[in-house]
Order: C-alpha cells, then structure tokens, then sequence
C-alpha cells in the first residue's frame, strides 16, 4: 500500500466512522514502535512496506489541522459550553471538536499513547447533560464515557513529557471555554497555550470526582487562556 | 531599552488584557523582537516555560490582589516585579546569539536574558500605568548603571523576591528591601533600606 492511499479524514464523515478511523490510526502508531525491534530483522523492501501502510493508515487521521478545523461548529460547541444554543446540536459540535482537540494534541504535544477518544460516546454523554453543560460536569461526562484504552493495544510505558489523557480532556474544555481568535492557525495556537497553562496549573492535581471544584477552575483559568 | 509592546485591545483595559496567557505570550514575543532589533542579540525562548511563569505569575498575583480600588495602581507596580521573579526564576529565555559588538559593560550584554526580562516587565508596567491610570512611568539612571546590574543578578540569584523591589528601583520608584514579596508591607508604607548588599557594593547614589 502507498503512503496516502487512504483519504484523510473529511469533516462530513459521521462520528462512528471517525472513532473508527481515530482507533486503527492509534494502532498502527502503537504497532509501529512495537514492531520496531522485530522490524530490524526483516529486508528492507519489506521493512518499508509495512512501514509505509503504517504510516498511511495514521495519516488518514492526521494532515492540515488548519484546513480541517470547522469554525463553524467551534463556535457552537463554545456556546454549548456557555450555556447557549440548541442543547443537542451543541452537544454533537462539541463532541467532534473535543475529539478534533484530542487528535490535534495527541499527535503534536502531548505524545500520549494507546489511549482513544470516541466521538460518538462523547456525543451521547454530552447529550444527557441536556442544558445544563456545566464545564466540570461535561469533563467528568468525557472521562467516563468517551475515554478508553485501545482495545488490544501493546502496554507501552508512557513518554516523557507525555500528557495524561485528563490533561487533555481539560485543555480541551478550556480551549472551548474561552474566547475565540480569529484564524483557525490562532486557534490551535491557543490550543497548545490551553494544554501548557492546564499543566502549568496543575489541573490534574484536581479531585477529578469533584465537578464543582474542576468547573470552577476551568471557568477561572479559561478567562486568562 | 526600547519602549514597544503594541498591544491594546478594543473591548478591555490593558491591565485586564494583560492577564491573559495569549497576550502574554504575544507581547514578550514582540519584546524579543525588539530587544534584539535593539542590541543585536538573538534569543531562544520555551513557550512552555513561558506558560509556567505565566502560571506561577497568576497564582502570585490572584494571592495577593487587593481589594480597594484606589490601590490597583499601586498593584500594577508589585506585579510586575512578581513578573519579573517567575521569569527569573523559571529562566524561559537562552541567548542564541551574542552582537558582534558586545560590551559586557553595557547591561544588555553583561546578562543578556535579565536584560530582556527588565525591559518586558518595565515595558508593560509603564504601558499598563499610562492606558489605564494615566501615570507616567520615569525609568531611573541606574537602569543603565553596570554595578547596580551586577547586584541585581547577584541578589535576585540568592533570592528571586528580590526581583520586585529592584523593578521598582529600575522604574524610579521606592523599593521595599525588607519584605519585598509582600504587597501589604509596601502598601503602608514599608521600609525603604538601602539595597541589599550595599555596604559591600556602594553603588546605588540616588534616583
């Protein structure tokens, strides 16, 4: 299989799909370090081969987050977080721009491994919170009932530096939570600034059962993001 | 040291702006722009230890912030140089490349990255007390002075605080020596010693 044989996630795919895709993608990374050790042994017309098919099935998930980030929706699952709008259409827009923050983060800084985020679940826990989406209660929404370890995925020790996936959820809501800049290149600027600031503040030090406590802290921070 | 950090917003007040990650981060950019376009230095800066001051710089500030009106202004002063102690502290900047013309007796090149960090700090506290309080900010001569730099990178290096009070000495204000990370202490009036260090190094002969 050629590098870029397969289409890069397009934005009008439905949300099961796109967990569909987001889980082969996180296998095939985790494969690929797995099999780096064994891969020494093989020829390297082979070596490449598989590597290459590795390398395009993580590619569907992955390119131009600039091209691929939906204002539009962004805007709605931000009024979602505030309280506003349709409360089932904010849900689902929130769902996918958790998940496009999850990936987006996922691959550029939080070199967090054989964890998994699934849009669908996100969309439907999301929901049950009808309209009243209080920040600490759409975190512990998502941790419960959108986060999981890969299905099968080799047990690798976590990287350096490496973000846990509570960390992520909370940049995530954070980066919805505050207010919009004006270019999707800005955005994910700010969303790399969401993840160091939640760090650098600690947020995972948080009793991650108290949702009061988690929802006013990231109220409170997300109006200095 | 150059006076441009350009950064004003339509819809709140500098001092506001100015407690937000994004703005920060936008403005000390803008600074090494201009500190390098000033003295020919590159620098090398971490936007995630830039983050953790920022951090740190919140939770020092929010600790601390008073809550009488009439003593914001002063405020504005004493969170600068909490700035100032968690850039000092957290050292989020290297030096890339020294001028060619480097005098180490020019206090842009005795300590390149302090340098940068004063000229941030004193930047937007004189920005932040012009916009918002119409106070003018008048930088004292020993700003230029290398023995008072010398003391400032030896006294901040034992003891980080120290960094608030001698921003106030910097911006031509009256320093609180003895409890320098207490906003109380200054607000009623304080102590107003000599600086630290100096009966060993006399340097510092008024403002």
């Amino acid at each position: 299989m050629k590098q870029g044989s397969l289409p890069f996630l397009p934005s009008n795919l439905k949300a099961p799909l796109r967990d569909v895709l987001r889980a082969v993608s996180g296998v095939a990374e985790l494969s690929e370090q797995a099999l780096e050790p064994v891969a020494q042994m093989l020829p390297e017309p082979l070596r490449k081969a598989v590597r290459d098919s590795l390398h395009s099935i993580k590619d569907a998930t992955r390119r131009d987050y600039v091209s691929r980030m939906d204002r539009g929706k962004l805007a709605i699952a931000s009024r979602f977080l505030q309280g506003q709008g349709d409360p089932a259409e904010g849900a689902a827009a929130a769902a996918k721009m958790l998940g496009f923050a999850w990936d987006y983060l996922c691959e550029h800084a939080a070199h967090t491994r054989g964890w998994m985020y699934s849009e669908a679940s996100a969309a439907g826990a999301l929901r049950k919170l009808g309209a009243d989406p209080e920040p600490g209660r759409v975190y512990q929404a998502v941790m419960s009932g959108a986060i999981g370890h890969l299905p099968g995925a080799p047990l690798l020790a976590a990287q350096a530096g490496a973000a846990p996936p509570a960390s992520l959820v909370a940049a995530s809501i954070l980066w919805l939570l505050t207010m919009r800049m004006e270019t999707a290149e800005e955005e994910l600027h700010l969303l790399d600034m969401a993840l160091a600031l939640g760090r650098a503040a600690h947020l995972d030090d948080l009793d991650q059962g108290d949702s009061d406590a988690m929802g006013a802290r990231l109220r409170s921070l997300a109006q200095h993001l | 040291m150059t006076h441009r950090v350009p950064m004003f917003s339509d819809t709140l007040p500098l001092h506001k702006e100015a407690q937000r990650l994004r703005w920060f981060i936008r403005a000390f950019h803008l600074q090494m722009q201009a500190t390098s376009e000033e003295t020919g230095n590159t620098y090398n800066v971490s936007e995630e230890k830039l983050a953790d001051v920022f951090a740190a710089w919140l939770n020092a500030f929010e600790r601390q912030k008073p809550t009488e009106a009439e003593q914001n202004a002063a405020y504005v002063g004493f969170a600068a140089g909490l700035m100032l102690r968690e850039l000092i502290r957290a050292e989020p900047v290297s030096v890339a490349t020294l001028s060619k013309d480097a005098d180490d007796a020019d206090p842009a090149y005795f300590w390149p990255e302090g340098y940068l960090y004063v000229a941030f700090c004193l930047n937007v506290r004189g920005l932040v007390l012009n916009s918002d309080y119409q106070r003018e900010q008048h930088p004292a001569q020993v700003l230029h002075e290398l023995r008072t730099w010398w003391s400032f990178k030896e006294n901040v290096g034992e003891d980080p605080s120290l960094a608030i009070p001698f921003l106030d000495l910097f911006s031509g204000d009256e320093p609180n020596w003895r409890f320098p990370q207490l906003f109380r202490a200054r607000a009623s009036g304080g102590d107003v010693d000599a600086l630290p260090g100096a009966s060993a190094h006399p340097v510092i002969e008024g403002n």
